[in-house]
């Protein structure tokens, strides 16, 4: 695979001659945070940021989105997948690895077990910029969960390798066609640019903690069903849904049909819901399957740990740490499951050699 | 299609509060005119000079309880219409009038009108619409959200229940990609507020002070310990709880707090 070289000082004119073609979405500051929004001044595009407040799951699964319009005069009903592929095409600039497994992790939902047309047509218009994070942020815990490399669902990939460049892997046809319109930002990688990235890569291992272990966590989660930490935390949770509204692999959504004013429109709504609401197992009858509050939470984890090895073969947690930094009541799922895992599934000592 | 059916007819009565629910009707501009499309107010004595006795499909109820005469007023309402719903938090929760709850009234009528009162129609505790009357559906806010407003007539009109939602203004900044002001160490109440104002305070910077009162199944006792972690006293944390909704206090879940 030909890899390529980058300066870092060249980026913001790199977005610049992508904006032509593409919409660029970037990591931008906001009050004490940053956001990925629209990268309207390329020099405040920070790829040296921590994390974001929402994942790029927002430019996959909008928190709001029309599925169809029906005009009630004409009779007529249609739908808004059309609307999606004729949008601009969009670049994610500088997605960290948890996040591209975010999105990888929605496609087993939306292009595997289910088939989603909206989502298809969003991947569909958007070209990943990945960015290698040689550091760890605040809360994350990516590597505990697997989650800090790619091996897939990159366009592009960029890792540091100096104070002045990026190393460029190229993941797809997509990829290439950036190299193609923006041919003059890339240099072909030397021997030695080949040296600085597997040094890098030694870096980034030497730097990312292992923060737990999950090992067997479906088995850990199976054998906790009543253990007591579930009233702790049910205590201190006030199921306001912030957990779950920056996850990258929460999926849930609610469809509502809304009348226009005038009573000759309509549209088909869905909106980002999530399992910590109490309307969210409630049913025809009034009968709620989680009627408790703390179930709820609870639920959240077997959903995440034990639910989705079922459904999606792998859990939905990439380990981006957003959960931790957004509860206001200070739970941390990365010490629920170090809890968890320390009382029921103490990691086995490695015995000998082979 | 089915054929169009009568408008529905609607009151409009303001009670005890500062008429800024009803204010936020007229201030409409961009919908006023599809609203009267599809209802017809037979009464609102803020705005018009003939009006209805009744009776009413949907009475919509602003202002809090506070004199005897409001309650007979109240339920004559509440009989002459199929549905009634309080827009705004004195109507929903006692609102800022309801603060007088937590004081003493006889000292307070002495210091405004001195030694003869006995004129005065005031009972000691102002209370919501909802303590006197059965209530359909609520729009709280202080005052009452416009685009929730108009979403709740929509539904009404075709004949549907007004979907109130059931989480806290949390939710909606999330949704706007705030950074969390409790994180900042400020007060807020977003986790034990009831969404539907699209979080307007956080979104501006300010802490929500709960003025759309609480959300269902709220969480009240983690909401003070995290307000009193970050240094808040509890006489100021009560006093946050109760500043918009002092009917709370009336709440079970309420009384099992210690302040
Ligand atoms: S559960 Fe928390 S740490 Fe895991 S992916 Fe979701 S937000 Fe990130
Ligand atoms: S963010 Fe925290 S308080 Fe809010 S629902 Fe999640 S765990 Fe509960
Ligand atoms: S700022 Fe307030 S409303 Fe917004 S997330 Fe934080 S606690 Fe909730
Ligand atoms: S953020 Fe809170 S105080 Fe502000 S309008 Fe909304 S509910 Fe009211």
């Amino acid at each position: 695979m030909q890899t390529y070289t980058i300066r870092k000082d060249e980026i913001p004119k790199l977005v610049e001659a992508l904006k032509e073609e593409y919409e660029v979405f970037g990591p931008m500051p906001k009050r004490t945070s940053y956001v990925f929004a629209p990268v309207t001044d390329p020099t405040k595009m920070n790829l040296d940021y921590d994390s974001t407040i929402m994942s790029p799951k927002k430019y996959y699964l909008p928190s709001s989105q029309t599925l169809m319009e029906v005009s009630l005069k004409n009779a007529t009903i249609e739908d808004t997948v059309k609307d999606i592929l004729d949008q601009k095409p969009k670049i994610l600039f500088g997605v960290h690895s948890c996040d591209i497994n975010g999105i990888n992790f929605l496609n087993r939902v939306f292009d595997g077990k289910y088939d989603d047309p909206y989502f298809q047509a969003y991947k569909e218009i958007t070209t990943v910029i990945g960015l290698n994070c040689l550091e760890p942020c605040k809360y994350g815990f990516c590597r505990a969960v697997n989650k800090n490399f790619v091996l897939d669902g990159y366009d592009l990939f960029l890792t540091e390798i100096s104070d002045t460049h990026y190393y460029v892997h190229v993941g797809s046809p997509r990829g290439d066609r950036i190299l193609t319109i923006a041919h003059e930002f890339f240099k072909e990688a030397k021997e030695e640019d080949g040296a600085a990235f597997t040094a890098a890569l030694h870096k980034k291992h030497e730097n990312l903690p292992v923060a737990l272990h999950i090992d067997n966590i479906h088995e850990t989660l199976d054998l906790a069903w009543d253990d007591a930490i579930w009233d702790e935390l049910g205590e201190k949770c006030m199921n306001c849904g912030s957990c779950a509204l920056v996850c990258p692999t929460c999926y849930c959504f609610d469809v509502q049909d809304e009348v226009d004013l005038s009573i000759s429109k309509a549209e088909r709504v869905r909106k980002w819901d999530t399992c910590l609401f109490y309307d969210f197992a409630l049913v025809a009858g009034n009968h709620n399957f989680r009627e408790d509050p703390p179930a709820r939470l609870k639920y959240r984890f077997y959903h995440k740990f034990r639910g989705a090895i079922h459904d999606q073969g792998e859990i939905a947690c990439t380990g981006c740490g957003r959960c931790i930094d957004a509860c206001p009541a200070g739970i941390s799922i990365k010490d629920v499951l170090f809890r968890l895992q320390e009382y029921w599934a103490a990691s086995p000592t490695p015995q000998g050699g082979l | 299609m089915a054929k169009a059916k009568a408008k529905p007819k609607v009151g409009i009565f303001g009670f005890t509060g500062c008429a800024g629910c009803q204010l936020n009707i007229l201030n409409l501009e961009d919908h006023i005119v599809d609203l009267i499309g599809l209802i017809d107010i037979t009464t609102w004595v803020m705005a018009k000079a003939e009006n209805s006795p009744g009776p009413w499909d949907i009475a919509l109820v602003e202002g809090s309880i506070a004199k005897k005469s409001e309650i007979e007023r109240i339920k004559k309402i509440r009989e002459n219409s199929k549905i009634l719903i309080t827009i705004g938090s004195c109507a929903t929760h006692g609102g800022l009038p309801a603060m007088r709850n937590l004081r003493d009234t006889s000292a307070m009528k002495k210091t405004v009108y001195g030694d003869t009162t006995d004129h005065l129609d005031i009972m000691d505790k102002i209370m919501p619409v909802s303590h006197y009357v059965q209530v359909d559906a609520a729009l709280p806010g202080c005052p009452m959200d416009k685009n929730e407003f108009v979403r709740a007539v929509k539904a009404l009109a075709v004949g549907k229940t007004p979907q109130i939602p059931n989480f806290a203004v949390c939710y909606e900044c999330r949704i706007r990609e705030n950074a969390c002001l409790l994180k900042e160490g400020k007060f807020c109440m977003g986790p034990v507020t009831q969404a539907g104002c699209d979080a307007l305070c956080p979104s501006n910077g300010a802490v929500c002070e709960g003025c759309r009162g609480p959300v269902a199944q709220v969480n009240w006792g983690a909401e003070y310990k995290i307000l009193q972690e970050l240094g808040a006293t509890p006489e100021e944390i009560k006093r946050r709880f109760l500043k918009y909704c002092p009917s709370t206090a009336d709440m079970e879940e309420f009384q099992e707090l210690v302040f």
